[in-house]
Parts: C-alpha cells; structure tokens; sequence
C-alpha cells in the first residue's frame, strides 16, 4: 500500500536516474521496491499526467529499445528541486515517525 | 466566470491540439500493453493470455484516459460544453420565458448599443486623418465668455506665414450651397472653402488624385476642386472618370483633381460637404455681394492648426496670440477683434456638434442603460421564479455529488447563453434603431449625417454588455443556489409559511422601483402624446394641403437685380400654366420652416418698440397659401416698381398700429411714413406651429431685391390634386427656363408643417415607446415575483384551503402580496413625474405639465398592468387543490 503522495515522490526518483518511458518507469519502480509495493498501472499513468501538468516532469515522444514510438519522462529543473524538497522531507518523517514509535514507556 | 468563458472559446478554437492530447493519450496507453503483453509472453503466457493479463493489470481504459483529461485540464472544457447543452436544453424546454427573457436584454442592449454608436460618432471618433490629436481649433475668447470661431482673412494669412508652434494652419469656410455645374446638370451641394494647405494641413488621405496645393490658392491660379469621398458618391455615383473633369463652382469653371479617402467628409461629424475649393481664385464666385473676401472686416473663416510635436498648447496659443494682434494692427483692425485666442482640441473636428448634442444624448443614454438594468433585473427575477422550480432538479444534483460551484457555473453559463443571445438580437435591433436615433436629435432642418459605423469601441460595449447582464442576471439566481436549504421541501418538517420575506422584499422593491420609472415614463409620455395631437389640430391661419414648396437661388448663377426678377416672373408664368396648378407665388420665407425676418418697428412712426416679422411676397400669395385676405388688395405686377412703398399687413399688426386701415400710410425700412397700406390679411403663423402668431408685415417681393443679387426665394404651388404628383413637371417647367438654376428644398407644406414638429413625433415615439416598455417589464416583474412566490406556497394555501378558505381568500392574499409595492411604486412615480416633467415641459403645446388627465391616465395605465400581472398567479393560486398540495408534503 503507498502513502498519499509517495506514488508522486518514487516516481520522480525513477525518473532522476535518466529519462523513461511509462512502461519503463513502472518497472523501475518495481525494481526500485523489490516489487513491495503494489503500483496500480492507471494510477501511475495519472500520477505521470499530474507530474506533467505541473511541469515537474517532461513527456517527449520518443523511439523505444524495440523501436517503437514511446513517450519519455525526464526531470525538469522544477522537478529536480521538488525530489530534493521531498526527499528531505520523507526523510524527516520516516525519522520522526521512526523514533516516535520506537519510544519506550520509560522515555515518556 | 467571464474569462472562463473567453477560455472556453478559445479552447473551440483549440479543438485540435485537443484530439492529438486525445491521440496521445491512447498511444501512451497502446505502447505500455503491448510492452506489457510482452512481458508475459516472455514469462512463458499464450499471446492471449499475456494479453489479457497486460490488460486486467492496467485497468479500465476510459477511466485512464478520463484521469488524462483531468490532468490535462481537459476536464473544465467538457464540463463547459455540458453546461452550454444543458443550459440551451433548459432555454428550449420553457420557451416562453426563453423569448421573454431574450426579447428584454435584446431591447436594452439594442437601445443601449444604438445610442452608443451614436454618442460614439459625434463625441469621441477621431476624424480619419493622420494624427488627429494634434489638431486644434482656433478661437477667440471673448471677455463675456462667449467663444467665437470666425476670423477674417488677413489675421488667417499673417499666422499661416509666420506661426512656427504649428506645422500648419489651414482655413475653411463652409457654404451650404454651392451650385456645382456636371456634366451639364447644376447641382446644389454643400461645401468648404478652403485655404490651399487645407488638405495637406489637417494630413487627410486621397482616395484619387491629389490634395489641393498650396499653389492652386492664389488668385491668378486655374480653379481646381477637390471631391470629398461621400460627395464623389453623391455627384458621381463614384465613378473615377470624374476626376480631371470639368465643372463650374457657382458659374466659375475649374477641374476635379481629387477625391478624399472615405470617411473624411469635411471638418464638421454629422455635416458632411461635397466639394472643397481653393478660397483665392474662387473668391468673388464663391462671395458674390457685400464685402471683398479678403477684407479685413469679414469676419467669416474658420481656423485649425496643427501643433508641432514637443510644443504646448499655452506655448502655442501665446505665440499664435502675439501674431494675430500683430496682424490685426497691420490690417488696422481694433486688437479687440482678436482679443484672446484659445485652443479647443480639434482631433474629432468642431465642437459644435459634440456640444449641441451631447446633452440629448446622455440623457438618451441614461434612458437606455436604465431600461437595460430594469431588463436585467427582470430576466434575474423570471430566473430566480425559475430556479425554485428547479429546486427539486438542483437537490438530486446535489444529492449525486455535483458540487454547489458546479451549479453556480451551471447558471451562470445559461445567463451567458441568454446574454450572448440577447446581444446578437439587440445588436440587429441596433442596427434598425440607428436610423432613427440621429433625425430625433436634429433641431435644425441641416442634414446630420453621421456614419454609425462599428468599431473597436463598439465592440468592447457588445463584450462589456454581455458580461454585465451575464453577471446581473445571474447573481440572484446563484445566490438561490448558494442558500443552504436547498433540499425539495418535501425533506422539510412543515409546509414552509411565509418564511421568505428578506428575500422577497428585496424582489418587491425592485419592482416598486420599476413601477415608479414607469410611471414617470408614462405620464411623460401622456403629455407627450396629447402635446401632438394639439399641435396637429392647431388652426394656423393658411391651408396646408395641396401646396408644393421649392426653392431657388438664381444668384448663384449670377442673375442680378430685375434679371432675378424677371427670372422669378418667367418661372411663375411658366408653372401658372401646368395642368393641375391653381395659382402659384412667390415669398422669400416659406411659412413654418423656423426662417423669418424679424424686425423692431415703432420708434420711427413715434409709436411703441414692437417686433414685427416681414416676408416679401408675391401677387396672388394669400390665395395660393390660403391666407385669408381681409380688406382691399393682394399685391400686383405692378407692385414690383413701387416697393416698397406698398404693403399688406397682418390683422394683428393692424391692431397693434392702432386699428391701421386701408390706405393707411406707415414707416418701414427706416423711410419716410409713405408706404401705403393695401391690404389686411388674416393672422398665420409663421416660423413655427408653437410661437404665438407675431404681428406680420407683407412687402412686394422685389424689395428683396434692392441691389446685387438677392436673396433665394421660396415658390408655393397651390394644386388640385396631390401636390407631390407635380413635382417632376415642376422641376422640368425650371429647366426649360434655365437648367443650371436647379430648385431646391422641393417640399409640400403639409411635409414643411411636420417637420416643424418632427422633434416632438420621434421624441413622442421614443417616451411611449420607454413607457410601455417599462410598463410591461414592470408587470413581468410582478408576474415572476408572484409567481414564484405562490410555487412556494403552495402548501400553505391548501393548509388554508383544507382550513376552509374560499378561493376568493386566496386570490386576496395573493394580491395583498403585491398591493403595497404597487401603491409605492405608484406614489413614488407620481412624486417624480411632477419633477420629471420639467425635462419635457419645452416640448409641450396646448398642455399643462402637471395635467391631471395624463397624470390620471398614467396611473390607470399603471394599476390595470398591476392588476392583469397579479390576475394571472392568483387565478392559480385560487385552483390549488389541497389534497394534492398536502400530499406534496
């Protein structure tokens, strides 16, 4: 199960790596969470369409390995930024999240 | 909501980029099963295995693409086009009130758009001419701070060679009528005379040929003439041969070297002139008596000047000042001639126009944008009376999940689709309205012909007026949406009483508001309407009917002295012969078109200062006119010698005289008292229907004619038949005598006598038009309020049914509803027509402002509308069944 805006966040960090195509990006995030993660396939589709609109990502039609016509994902500036912000972010929760449910009775 | 709208017609616009965002879409999702599909395969699955588990994986196709379009900002676009269909099915499925609603932005829009154009034309529309905003007019500021715009020509000639703050000054005389000789044919046209740099000076552009030149001004120069576009139309039906043509201005040859581009007509918006001459060579054809045309004492022309770039108008000013008193020295004029210079802007030509109109037409302005914001209010209210109709429509939307700004834009988007239908009808009655609006403004007899043409401004009203009444109509309506019980009554506890007063009060103002204006319209409009039925039924003291009027100017073709009268005499004898001609004669004024002479008498004859007005007549005048003759003689041929030491006079002024008999002998024109009284004619009016009848004083038409060439004189025709069925024969009876003096002004008196009143008619018109308007806009108000408001209680009524209240109860309690705004409207109407009708009082003839049977009329009018408006809601209030209201509960 993903938190609400993580789909968004591990999509960005699929993309970072060089650009992919939706197909791609799917099972990058695959490899990315060992296949932990259950991805709906249109939602991931909506996130990428979101992604776009926001200018975060760039979609150009593209050629694929197996030469068909595909649509490649790529960071934008905006987008390279946001992954920072995020990532900074998730890393704080995931810590305060951590620690909060680590505490002891003592500690309280 | 407005700029959505814009968005929305640009994305129609935009329909394309749209369905290859929609191809895309479905590549996008075609690549990833196929990579998918192979995936599987790859894990060992039957092609449609693979297939079919790739397609399971991705889910629903639709709602994927839906999801895009989300994204895409697709979403808003078809949920616009959803309203727009919703909304045209919502106007179609309730027609009437469709039409209605359409019908009343469609007034006020067309009315506001056509004063608009108007107001457009004569105030704020540049001339079409290279950077008008640098023109000025010249004027003299008196000290009694009169402003005057004549100057003579030699303070004209003196800053044209020496001003350096304006690039140029250019000078212009205009001239009603000029006789314009083409093609063998005189025609009488308006037009300027101008100084040579006139064309180039004020930068207007050249349809053909080429402006006047500085060198085509000079005395000894061949006479060249310039067409303005509308006169090129006009004289030559455009035809480009006309240039390099030859004509005669007033009988003096010269050559068609240009034609202006279209829309520059001369310097004055709304008077046009035909043709522009050089000043110079033209000078004594063109000022044939009186004064030479340079001399320092005629005070005739008029000047603008183009300022130079980076100079200030009191830079300017001081310096065209300091020229002109030079000028005025060196002419030997008194520096008071020139006094004080001002500079008026001239980008959109003379003032005069925008001053003498301007008024009229704000009012005319205010009376349209009111009846468009009493229009907007109206369609607000029938929306609104619609809308909880719909109550139960908008509750199940709500209910399945549309959000309450979803059925705001929802009725805002069928205002629009009102509106933008609304607009299209009025700009259409606009265009009809257009033709009537400027002779209702015109006072004066002289064309006013203005191009009511659109552009930018224009349109920026039509865009500006679709989203005010977008957004007037819509607002009450959407604040019914936005309230928060807006669940059917029915999920209610009690049947609703009359919980709603706020609201309703709001809705019984405005519509008391309403009556009001209308009933101020309405007793204008009475007194109106009974000021022209006198004016048509006043006694004038001569027979209208079957007289023919025109008018000649043989001076313009350069009969003088007793050649013009026997001119005059050979045009009489002529027509006396046609078949169908009674008797005809000749006056230098025609009756009732608003010219007269008017004189101060007394002094000289030792008696009391009177006014007195003159006409010069010929033999058989009274006759022809049905004037009757008193006591002794109308003038004879023989008479023509002795002016003017014969005359007729008035049986006013014979009394005012003293009781003055035949033979009588009286001072006039400042002689001896030796002119003899022949006769005594019966009092007619004279200039006008209105003015009281003026004691009036008849001289032999030749004394017109005391030196040079005299004056045009009017012809009346008195017929047996239809007095216009003679107009070609009359026409044809001048040309046989001579075809370059053409008639002009050819007229009957009955169409002289209307036009005397036409201000009145049209205003008439447009006051009962506004009125009745306004009445049954006010009664639709009455009508939707009432309405609305029995819909909503129903219920209660079969409470008060089932509780035994007779049907005529009910019918009271409606009309209670709507008695008092009534009555205030009324009381309030009745207050500001007797303020009102101060506007209107200069227009009244025979009645009195505060005349109780218009003011009485106006507020039977006003309560029979009420009453038939508040008939209908309560008729069905009365038929309420209380079984079936109950059971709605």
């Amino acid at each position: 199960m993903l938190l609400p805006g993580t789909l968004e966040l591990l999509i960005l960090k699929a993309v970072s790596l060089g650009p992919l195509h939706g197909y791609a990006v799917l099972l990058r995030l695959e490899q990315l969470t060992g296949s932990a993660l259950l991805i709906e396939q249109g939602a991931l589709y909506h996130a990428l369409f979101r992604l776009e609109e926001k200018r975060l990502l760039k979609g150009t039609w593209g050629i694929s390995d197996n030469n068909r016509r595909a649509k490649f994902y790529e960071l934008t500036a905006a987008g390279r930024r946001r992954l920072k912000s995020d990532r900074e972010g998730w890393d704080r929760l995931a810590e305060v999240m951590r620690a909060a449910l680590a505490a002891t009775k003592s500690e309280v | 909501v407005w700029g959505r709208l814009l968005s929305w017609i640009s994305s129609l616009g935009g329909l394309i980029g749209r369905s290859r965002a929609e191809r895309d879409l479905a590549d996008e999702a075609a690549f990833h099963l196929r990579a998918r599909t192979e995936h599987w395969i790859g894990r060992g699955h039957s092609e449609r295995e693979a297939s079919r588990r790739a397609r399971i994986e991705f889910g629903g196709l639709e709602s994927y693409k839906e999801g895009g379009r989300d994204a895409k900002g697709f979403r808003f676009v078809d949920d616009m086009r959803g309203d727009l269909r919703y909304g045209w099915r919502q106007l179609v499925a309730s027609p009437a009130l469709s039409v209605v609603a359409v019908g009343i932005l469609a007034v006020g829009i067309g009315a506001t758009t056509a004063v608009f154009s108007a107001l457009d034309a004569t105030m704020w529309r540049p001339l079409p001419v290279e950077r008008p905003f640098d023109l000025r007019e010249i004027v003299i500021l008196r000290s009694s701070g009169r402003v005057e715009t004549s100057f003579v020509y030699p303070v004209f000639a003196h800053l044209r060679d020496h001003a350096t703050s304006f690039s140029d000054i250019v000078l212009f005389d205009r001239h009603d009528q000029i006789n314009l000789g083409i093609r063998g044919r005189a025609r009488l046209a308006p037009g300027l005379a101008v100084s040579g740099n006139f064309l180039r000076g004020l930068g207007a552009r050249m349809a053909l040929g080429r402006p006047l030149a500085p060198e085509d001004d000079r005395a000894d120069a061949a006479v060249v003439a310039v067409l303005t576009h509308g006169g090129w139309r006009r004289l030559f039906d455009g035809d480009p041969a006309a240039l390099g043509e030859a004509i005669t201005i007033n009988g003096a040859p010269a050559t068609v070297v240009g034609v202006t581009a279209a829309g520059f007509d001369g310097v004055e918006p709304g008077r046009p002139v035909d043709v522009l001459a050089p000043l110079m060579p033209l000078g004594t054809a063109l000022y044939p008596n009186g004064l030479p045309f340079t001399d320092g004492r005629r005070r005739q022309y008029e000047l603008m000047g183009r300022v130079r770039e980076g100079i200030s108008d009191d830079q300017a000013r001081t310096e065209a000042a300091r020229l002109a008193q030079q000028a005025a020295a060196g002419a030997g004029l008194s520096s008071e001639s020139v006094s004080t210079l001002g500079l008026r802007d001239g980008s959109q030509g003379l003032e005069s126009l925008r001053v003498e109109y301007g008024p009229q037409l704000r009012l005319l302005m205010g009376i349209s944008a009111a009846i468009l914001l009493i229009g907007c209010a109206n369609v607000a209210g029938l929306l609104v009376a619609r809308a909880a109709a719909r109550n139960r429509e908008m509750a199940v939307r709500l209910a399945l999940g549309a959000s309450r700004g979803r059925l705001l834009r929802q009725m805002f988007t069928e205002c629009f689709l009102l509106g933008s239908l609304g607009s299209a009808a009025g700009i259409g009655l606009a265009l009809l309205l257009r033709g009537y609006l400027m002779p209702l403004l015109n006072q004066d007899s002289a064309p006013l012909d203005l191009v009511l043409g659109l552009n930018v401004r224009l349109l920026l009203l039509s865009l500006g007026l679709l989203g005010g009444v977008g957004f007037l109509c819509g607002l009450l309506p959407a604040l019914h949406v936005m309230r928060r019980d807006l669940r059917p009554s029915s999920a209610r506890g009690l049947p609703r009483m009359a919980t709603d007063r706020p609201r309703l009060f709001a809705g019984k103002t405005l519509i008391s508001l309403q009556l009001a204006l209308s009933m101020v319209l309405l007793t204008s409009a009475f007194l109106m309407a009974r000021s022209l039925i006198n004016l048509r039924g006043e006694y004038l003291g001569f027979e209208p009917d079957r007289v023919a009027l025109f008018t000649v100017n043989p001076g313009l073709s350069g009969y003088e002295d007793t050649r013009a009268l026997d001119f005059y005499a050979r045009v009489v004898d002529r027509i006396a012969v046609l078949p169908g001609v009674q008797s005809v004669s000749i006056s230098r004024y025609p009756l009732l078109s608003g010219e007269a002479l008017r004189v101060i008498m007394g002094p000289e004859t030792g008696g009391e200062e009177m006014e007195v007005h003159r006409n010069m007549v010929a033999p058989r005048y009274f006759e022809t006119m049905g004037i009757p003759l008193l006591a002794g003689r109308e003038f004879t041929q023989a008479d023509r010698e002795k002016a003017p030491s014969v005359a007729i006079i008035s049986q006013s002024l014979a009394r005012v005289l003293g009781g003055a008999t035949i033979g009588q002998r009286i001072s006039v024109l400042g002689r001896e008292a030796d002119t003899e009284i022949v006769g005594i004619v019966g009092n007619a009016r004279f200039t006008s229907v209105r003015a009281t009848t003026p004691p009036t004083l008849y001289l032999p038409w030749s004394a017109a004619y005391r030196r040079g060439a005299g004056p045009q004189m009017t012809f009346a025709v008195r017929t047996v038949g239809h007095p216009a069925s003679l107009m070609p024969d009359i026409r044809r009876a001048l040309e046989d005598v001579d075809p370059l003096t053409p008639a002009f002004n050819l007229t009957t008196q009955v169409e002289q006598n209307a036009r005397s009143w036409r201000r009145e008619r049209v205003f008439t018109g447009v006051i009962v038009g506004a009125a009745v308007l306004t009445v049954l806009l006010a009664c639709l108000g009455i009508w939707g309020t009432l309405s609305y408001s029995v819909a909503r209680r129903t219920p209660e009524i079969g409470v008060r049914m089932a509780l035994g209240a007779h049907r005529g109860d009910v019918v009271g309690l409606v009309a209670r509803e709507s008695f008092v705004s009534v009555l205030a409207g009324t009381l309030v109407g009745l207050t500001g027509a007797v303020v009102a009708t101060h506007l209107i009082e200069a227009f009244l003839f025979g009645v009195g402002r505060l005349d109780p049977v218009a003011f009485g009329s106006a507020v039977a009018t006003v309560f029979a509308g009420a009453a038939a408006a508040t008939w209908l809601p309560a008729r069905r209030a009365a038929a309420v069944d209380p079984v079936v209201a109950l059971r709605q509960e």
